[in-house]
């Protein structure tokens, strides 16, 4: 039985369709990232989950059930338009939520806020955008869910902040927890996430593992010789897409395995070569109009 | 969890509570410390009085003269300052219920509890409520005080049927900004529909007697059922203020039905 699975979910508001058909299926224990540009339908799939809106069609369910009060004590939720309380300190903030949901046990709580360095005797309107984040985060792990929903979680933490904040959803995950986290930041994806559906204009168009889609996706290989070599030499490999010769420098666009392209330039004086990793804007690209003209 | 959440509604609400306690609290406190002064001018007043447009003593409900500790009450006291008030922290506070959350972002981060959105409405209504009754009972307790040290000569029970008459009337009005609030997730409409209402309704009520045209409507106003004159002389209307009561009931389960399904905006 999937963590999450959705059937068909659909969300429209008026005539704009802000997500169409999504069947999403998170496994227990794995991290999902769910990846797009703004307004792709990250925040809507991820509110729609957590039942703050509802489906204009389609089915959710989480632990093979429909949400229910219930069900959202086993659910961890951070928003990605996090508002907290400003009057109240942190410590005021994590025991009205752990009341809220039946505890007193700051404990997890209390690991947390440490180990991501925040302090909790400060009113929430006082912290900086990192530091309320890493409050929004330490709510959301507090009670120990057995799912996380998280919509663009790592937005606003500094590189220790989130190097600590990743090596804690690996701990998490290997506890048994199950991660559905959005974003837009491939770097961080790429660090956390064992697979990776990317969402556009309301569509999930591909679903893969990080590896794979970045083989897969649009690259620039750029070789620099000791003579000039000819275009014409790189045309039609294999994944060449497209070659810019210019004196001694030739810069292939290039999908997929390299290894022929790579073969084909040692045969010249070859100084150096780079690649540029994709960015996630290629990769969705790759995706979109272009992949009309690159497949 | 709706312990909680009651909790953090009187906090949210705490300076607001303390504010119309306050000014409730001194008003009617000034207005009958001078009653033995007005008591002594009774015959000037009633003179002065006798001067003014029918239409004015009618929304100030002076009725009877403010020689008599009835007549100065319901003039000074229950006529206009106690509706305001009571309706200033009742509206105020249920249109803040859900609608104050929604406005301010963090109504994501609470319907994310292992709460029903009934109960969290429920939870807050019941926040504003407590409000209502904390004013109530300071507002009950200043002024039998008050009445006795100034000698108004008011039974006290009379006193306390006027108070829970004042506080009973506001309940509906209570109840539909609990209601545009969840309907709308907007605490301004949810203001301004209930003050809009109540001020119509209360002139309708006010102005009954100097109007024929309107006597057919004013069963339309929730003052007209409370009857606070009635009750300030003995002779509460229990049968109105069951109705307003079950008015009340009405607009709150309205009010669940549609937060149940209000699309929270993000």
């Amino acid at each position: 039985m999937n963590v999450i699975s959705t059937r068909q979910l659909t969300k429209r508001y008026g005539q704009t369709s802000a997500l169409r058909d999504l069947n999403l299926e998170v496994r227990p224990g794995e991290v999902y990232g769910l990846l797009g540009p703004n307004g792709a339908g990250k925040t809507t799939t991820l509110r729609l989950l957590i039942d703050v809106i509802r489906p204009t069609r389609g089915s959710i369910t989480l632990f093979g059930e429909p949400m229910s009060p219930r069900l959202r004590g086993r659910i961890g939720y951070l928003p990605g338009d996090l508002v907290l309380y400003d009057r109240l300190t942190g410590a005021e903030y994590l025991r009205f939520c752990a009341a809220m949901r039946g505890t007193h046990d700051l404990g997890e709580a209390t690991r947390l806020a440490k180990r991501l360095d925040l302090d909790l005797d400060r009113r929430a309107g006082e912290l900086s955008k990192g530091n309320r984040q890493k409050l929004g985060i330490v709510q959301a792990f507090q009670h120990q869910p057995g799912l996380a929903i998280l919509d663009e979680p790592a937005s606003g933490l500094d590189p220790l902040a989130q190097r600590e904040f990743h090596s804690y959803l690996r701990e998490y995950v290997h506890g048994g927890g199950t991660v559905l986290f959005s974003s837009h930041v491939l770097s961080e994806v790429e660090q956390v996430a064992d697979r990776v559906g990317i969402l556009l204009a309301g569509s999930l168009v591909v679903e893969d593992s990080v590896a794979s889609l970045k083989a897969n996706a649009l690259r620039e290989l750029t070789f620099t010789f000791a003579e000039p070599v000819a275009a014409a030499t790189f045309q039609g490999i294999q994944g060449v897409r497209s070659v810019n010769a210019d004196g001694t420098t030739v810069r292939c666009r290039v999908t997929g395995a390299v290894g022929e392209l790579v073969r084909t330039a040692a045969r010249f004086p070859l100084l150096n070569v780079t690649s540029d990793e994709p960015d996630l804007e290629e990769i969705f690209l790759h995706y979109t109009g272009d992949r009309g003209h690159d497949d | 969890m709706t312990t909680e959440l009651v909790t953090k509604s009187l906090r949210d609400n705490r300076s607001s509570t303390i504010g119309w306690g306050l000014a409730l609290v001194a008003s009617v406190a000034l207005q009958l410390a001078v009653y033995p002064t007005v008591r002594a001018a009774a015959v000037d007043f009633e003179q002065l009085l006798a001067s003014y447009p029918e239409a004015f003593k009618a929304v100030f409900n002076v009725r009877q003269s403010p020689g008599s500790g009835v007549g100065y009450l319901q003039g000074e006291v229950f006529g206009f300052l106690a509706p305001l008030v009571l309706l200033g922290v009742t509206i105020g506070h249920a249109a803040k219920a859900t609608a104050g959350e929604e406005h301010a972002h963090t109504m994501d981060l609470l319907l994310a509890n292992p709460v029903s959105r009934t109960r969290l409405l429920l939870g807050k209504a019941l926040g504003a409520l407590t409000d209502l009754a904390i004013i109530t009972v300071v507002f009950g307790a200043v002024l039998v005080v008050g009445s006795s040290i100034s000698g108004l000569d008011v039974p006290v029970s009379d006193l306390l049927g006027a108070v829970l008459a004042s506080a009973v009337v506001v309940l509906p009005f209570g109840a539909l900004a609990l209601l545009v609030g969840a309907l709308s997730g907007r605490p301004g409409l949810a203001v301004a529909v209930p003050v809009g209402l109540a001020l119509l309704t209360f002139l309708l009520n006010a102005l009954t007697p100097l109007s024929e045209s309107l006597k057919p409507w004013r069963v339309l106003s929730p003052f007209h059922h409370a009857a606070v004159n009635d009750a300030l002389t003995g002779d509460p209307n229990w049968t109105g203020l069951a109705g307003l009561l079950v008015v009340t009931g009405l607009l709150v389960a309205g009010a669940v039905a549609a937060f149940e399904r209000r699309e929270v905006r993000s």
